[in-house]
């Protein structure tokens, strides 16, 4: 077997004295993708702060094709391949859709790359492309955050609440889109709330709740093992 | 091009080229034409000889063309490079010593009124002006203690309000300004004069068109400045004795109001001071003026620095008039032309008046010139004897003349009146009775600082008038001789220019016409840059610390060397590592896999 893209091993974090993760072990196969299931507060977020090096744990181990990478800077963990869509998707609201997409060139991709990318996987934005970020719909704008992480042609995808505060149509059409994305070869990690969803593009799931992984599996096995009130009963 | 080309030839091996032999078969030359051709070459050989002595003059003359003829240098002065200069005065200063005010200084209040000073040295110069100075803690941080004591913000944001400064280059140049009519405060800043002018008259006797000379206060307006009146006429004067043998101080006297004073300026109209302090201090007039020149050399006088504090004071009555003086006058010079310095002043004074009994100053100190106008029942005849029981002293302080190479300080001081409020206080009735009545007017918004004023009318503190105060300094200085280039003797590198030697490289680069290396630089003012001649010695090397080469590669120091440079690229090559293990994050984790980041775009399945 080999080695696994990301593993997370006995991993602990707190704001202050307030422990949000309490020994969470994880583990993402290359190519695949899983989906991180849980309620509001169950230290999903916390979990990949950490792991893109945004958040200093205070035990365990994170793993990258099984290098320790616990102590490394976001900036260099983004460099070799670890991109991270936030939740909020965190888009520049006075700036317009090209000119959003042209700030990926200064970290050395070449705009027409980026262009190119963007538009392929959602040509709804080269419509918008002289829009302002900020007046455009919730899904678009997640749809140019997604754009930014491809560009920077990455290995390993975390995305945040994806469907956060999106029409369910749209979070359908992100995760096809999600599921393209997998389709090269990316691996790619959803924190998710609403189950269903992210559960039809996974290849494994795990359900974290009161900041442990509580469940691991396939998706059909979480789906069955898990109730809806954990999951959050909306998906 | 070549970068041979400028080379000149030189034959194989550097021998000279030997002249052709005649080829045979040709005829030799005959005697007439060897004298001619003789003749012709001596002739030649004379002239190239004269060319090249001319040339040789005329690059030696251009060398070194800042260098004065010595007939031409000015006679006694060696110049300088920097000069520093102050001067302030000051007609009256009180000076407030209580301990028990929880104020860390010493006086722990002081109040000058027409307080001038002036600040110049080689780069900057600056002017103050102030009718009412209260000294540098709270002058300068007024409006920390405006702050402090609650008042609102605008009266302390401008800083302390009766001032004008004049600064160079910062700016303003000029500043000028009357607080109260009669009152003029004056500052100019420039490169070469910087000046302060203050006056005041009681009576609101404006100088007018008996201006004294420059120089000796008084004057006009400043330029740009209409409607400005100049420094007041000093009516106290008129009764100094010797006044007419003062230069310039008989135009101060008598305050005579030309055709041109303001008509407005009536007596009605006069400004005093307020009646707490001019029950304790009050004038008749006073001015003071501090300046500082830069003058230029002008035929055999050298270039110099001058500075000059001048105080007069026409009359002044204390404490209510128990005690009059009139007439106190005290100049302070300096001056420096960079090899010398003089230091002069005067101090003169006029009547001293207690309690109606008339005093003269003399070799004696003061001595009684007349009778107790009335005796009083229970005290000394004598004003002294009933001055020295009231708890007041008067003195004379020695003058200061300090000379010291190119430095020079005089401090002319007036006279010194020292109050000793403890024995004074049933005097000073009155005056405290006047103080509580201010104080109890005040709003009880005010809070801090009426209680503070309060506490002062309770105090007993010590009292210094400082009638008359003038203090000059001037200090010019030589410039800084540019360093030799001679290498020193035991520099093992070798001087020859070929092969780059440290001597070779100090001196390269400095033109033509710089002198050579070997050659330090006698004269360190005529090579300053301040001398004002841009002539090619000038132009320096920055260091003359001769350059040293690297250490041969096979010995210890070179081994040194170059170990520590590859060590430094190697920990520089491994700056993250080792940076991980400053962390505590490199190694094996608990799970045994190593550390690092790895590229996850080459894992891909």
């Amino acid at each position: 077997m080999s080695v696994p893209i990301l593993e997370v091993c006995d991993l602990t974090a707190a704001y202050g004295r307030i422990e949000v993760l309490r020994g969470v072990d994880l583990t993402v196969p290359r190519g695949a993708v899983v989906a991180l299931l849980g309620p509001n507060g169950a230290g999903k977020s916390t979990l990949v702060q950490c792991i893109s090096g945004q958040k200093e744990p205070t035990g365990g181990d994170i793993h990258l094709a099984g290098v320790n990478v616990r102590r490394a800077a976001p900036e260099d963990l983004a460099r070799v391949g670890l991109c991270t869509v936030p939740e909020g998707r965190s888009v520049f609201p006075n700036l317009t859709v090209e000119e959003n997409l042209q700030l990926m060139s200064y970290a050395g991709v070449p705009a027409a790359a980026v262009f190119e990318t963007a538009y392929t996987y959602f040509p709804r934005l080269a419509e918008r492309r002289k829009q302002l970020a900020g007046t455009m719909s919730g899904g678009e704008q997640q749809m140019l955050a997604m754009s930014r992480a491809l560009a920077s042609d990455p290995a390993l995808l975390l995305l945040d609440e994806l469907s956060m505060g999106l029409a369910p149509l749209i979070v359908e059409e992100l995760y096809d889109t999600v599921a393209r994305i997998a389709e090269t070869g990316v691996s790619i990690l959803c924190i998710e709330q609403f189950a269903r969803t992210a559960l039809r593009v996974s290849d494994y799931a795990a359900v974290m709740v009161g900041g442990r992984v509580v469940a691991t599996g396939e998706p059909d096995e979480v789906l069955e093992s898990m109730s809806d009130v954990i999951l959050g009963g909306a998906a | 091009m070549s970068a041979h080309a400028d080379r000149p030839h030189r034959s194989p091996a550097g021998r000279h080229r030997l002249p052709a032999a005649p080829r045979s078969g040709r005829p030799g030359p005959t005697v007439a034409g060897e004298r001619l051709a003789a003749h012709r070459r001596t002739t030649g050989r004379l002239l190239a000889g004269s060319i090249a002595l001319a040339l040789t003059g005329a690059t030696l003359a251009l060398a070194a063309p800042g260098q004065a003829a010595p007939d031409e240098k000015p006679k006694g002065g060696a110049g300088f490079a920097g000069y520093s200069a102050s001067a302030s005065a000051s007609p009256v200063k009180v000076e407030i010593y209580e301990p028990t005010i929880p104020l860390p200084a010493s006086p722990q209040a002081e109040l000058s009124i027409g307080y001038t000073s002036v600040l110049a040295d080689s780069s900057s110069t600056a002017a103050r002006s102030s009718y009412l100075w209260p000294g540098g803690p709270v002058g300068e941080g007024f409006k920390t203690i405006a702050d402090q004591l609650g008042l609102p913000p605008q009266i302390g944001q401008t800083g302390y309000p009766i001032q004008v400064n004049a600064i160079f280059p910062g700016g303003p140049a000029t500043d000028a300004d009357e607080p109260a009519p009669g009152a003029v405060q004056r500052a100019t800043a420039s490169e070469k004069t910087t000046r302060a002018d203050t006056g005041f008259s009681a009576d609101g006797d404006v100088g007018g068109d008996d201006a004294p000379a420059e120089g000796e206060g008084g004057g006009g307006p400043l330029p740009g400045l209409p409607g400005l009146p100049g420094l007041p006429g000093l009516p106290g004067l008129s009764g100094l004795p010797g006044l007419s043998a003062l230069p310039g101080l008989a135009g101060l006297a008598g305050g005579s109001s030309g055709a041109s004073a303001p008509e407005a300026a009536a007596p009605a109209a006069a400004p005093a001071l307020p009646e707490p302090l001019s029950t304790l201090v009050d004038l008749g007039g006073a001015s003071s003026t501090s300046r500082s020149d830069l003058v230029d050399a002008t035929g055999k006088d050298p270039k110099k620095v001058t500075s000059r504090a001048r105080s007069i004071l026409g009359n002044a009555s204390l404490l209510g008039g128990l005690l009059r003086v009139e007439g106190v006058r005290t100049v302070a010079d300096t001056s420096s032309d960079g090899a010398e310095a003089t230091a002069t002043g005067s101090a003169t004074y006029g009547e001293l008046t207690a309690f109606g009994q008339t005093f003269a100053f003399g070799p004696d100190g003061f001595t009684a010139t007349s009778a107790p106008p009335v005796k009083l029942p229970g005290l000394p005849d004598n004003g002294a004897a009933l001055l020295a029981r009231l708890g007041v002293t008067v003195s004379v302080p020695e003058p200061v003349r300090e000379v010291e190479g190119a430095a020079a300080t005089s401090t002319s001081p007036g006279l010194v009146v020292e109050i000793d409020v403890t024995a004074l206080r049933k005097q000073l009735g009155p005056v405290l009775g006047v103080l509580d009545t201010v104080v109890g007017t005040l709003p009880d918004q005010l809070g801090q600082l009426k209680s503070l004023v309060q506490a002062v009318s309770l105090l007993s503190p010590r009292i210094v008038l400082q009638l008359g105060a003038a203090t000059a300094t001037v200090q010019t200085s030589q410039g800084v001789p540019p360093p030799t280039t001679e290498p020193p003797a035991d520099d093992p590198a070798p001087a020859d220019d070929d092969k780059g030697g440290a001597a070779a490289g100090a001196g390269a680069g400095t033109g033509a016409g710089a002198p050579p290396a070997s050659s330090p630089v006698s004269d360190p003012v005529a090579a300053a840059p301040a001398s004002g001649s841009p002539t090619t010695e000038a132009v320096q090397p920055l260091s003359s610390e001769p350059v040293p080469g690297l250490p041969p590669l096979f010995s210890i120091p070179g081994l040194l060397l170059y170990g520590g440079l590859l060590g430094a690229a190697v920990a520089g090559f491994f700056t993250r590592r080792l940076g991980l293990m400053a962390l505590g994050g490199v190694g094996s984790c608990a799970h045994g896999l190593d550390s690092g980041l790895p590229d996850l775009r080459k894992v891909r399945p």
